[in-house]
């Protein structure tokens, strides 16, 4: 079966070689993280890219446009964190904030931007999943402290 | 989840709970119905709690809507099991997802599998799992 004859609405998304080697843990606030060699601005589409273990340490980020994840990103803790973004795809990657079994603890925010006529995001070929979106199709976890 | 241990009237800015629990200035507390009324339920944002007396003085701007009933002991011998002291619940999570409030347009999650098929005609199945406990959500569906 071979769809290529598809029609994208938005961008398609590229094919991604997916590494299972982890090159050491590497900090979002650090530019040399990044390939652009500079830490992501407002506007901007950023990837986890495959094999990568990224820790997100910003106190509050500027709001992202895409932000694709297809390698680890994790929630430093001990810290405030404010997330922005436009849109979150969880494609080949995982994002974790705490864990089961040792929650986060600090205050975390995941604010998602965009109004009813912004331009969505594209999971595969032609499927649309929407904009002001966290989209996952691999894995999301989320544990806070627990409120009795 | 905590029960009032006296009653609380309408117009009150305090009303008293247990003892020793965690809560904090700004948790957003909601105190459930105990009326025949269901939905005479309010919505309060903690200023102060007292751990000792078990006291929780609200912001002003919230003063309570509705009468709660509470008392020490619960009544379950003469309800057949039933507490029926007013409930308080902990609202605030410290772990927010929020949509932008913008347009009556909220946010999104979703989890969802897909086949993403490659350039060489290949098939690459992935289907998302999503793990949550303890988290807030506001403007998001």
């Amino acid at each position: 079966m071979n769809f290529k004859g598809h029609r994208c609405i938005g961008s398609c998304n590229e094919a991604i070689v997916e590494v299972t080697e982890i090159a050491g843990e590497t900090l979002w606030s650090n530019p040399k993280s990044w390939p652009s060699g500079k830490v992501p601005v407002a506007g901007e589409d950023v990837e986890i890219e495959s094999g990568w273990n990224m820790t997100m340490d910003v106190a509050d980020t500027p709001i992202l446009r895409l932000v694709s994840v297809n390698g680890l990103l994790n929630f430093k803790r001990g810290m405030n964190i404010t997330f922005r973004a436009k849109h979150i795809f969880v494609r080949a990657g995982e994002l974790h904030v705490g864990s089961k079994e040792n929650p986060f603890t600090d205050n975390c925010n995941i604010i998602l931007y965009g109004d009813k006529n912004s331009q969505g995001i594209v999971m595969d070929n032609a499927v649309e999943a929407g904009n002001k979106i966290l989209a996952n199709i691999n894995v999301v976890s989320i544990f806070g402290k627990a409120r009795n | 989840m905590t029960r009032l241990l006296l009653p609380a009237k309408k117009g009150d800015t305090s009303f008293t709970v247990e003892k020793d629990l965690e809560l904090y200035p700004g948790d957003n507390l909601a105190l459930l119905a105990t009326s025949y009324e269901n939905m005479a339920s309010d919505n309060v944002i903690v200023e102060s709690y007292d751990a000792t007396t078990g006291i929780i003085t609200v912001d002003a701007k919230y003063t309570l809507n509705f009468y709660h009933w509470g008392a020490q002991q619960s009544p379950g011998d003469k309800y057949g099991g039933a507490d029926m002291r007013g409930e308080v619940i902990i609202l605030s999570r410290n772990i927010k997802i929020l949509g932008e409030d913008v347009d009556s347009w909220g946010g999104h999650i979703i989890t969802s599998d897909t086949a993403e098929i490659n350039d060489d005609g290949t098939i690459k199945e992935r289907i998302g799992s999503t793990f949550m406990q303890w988290v807030e959500m506001h403007n998001l569906s």
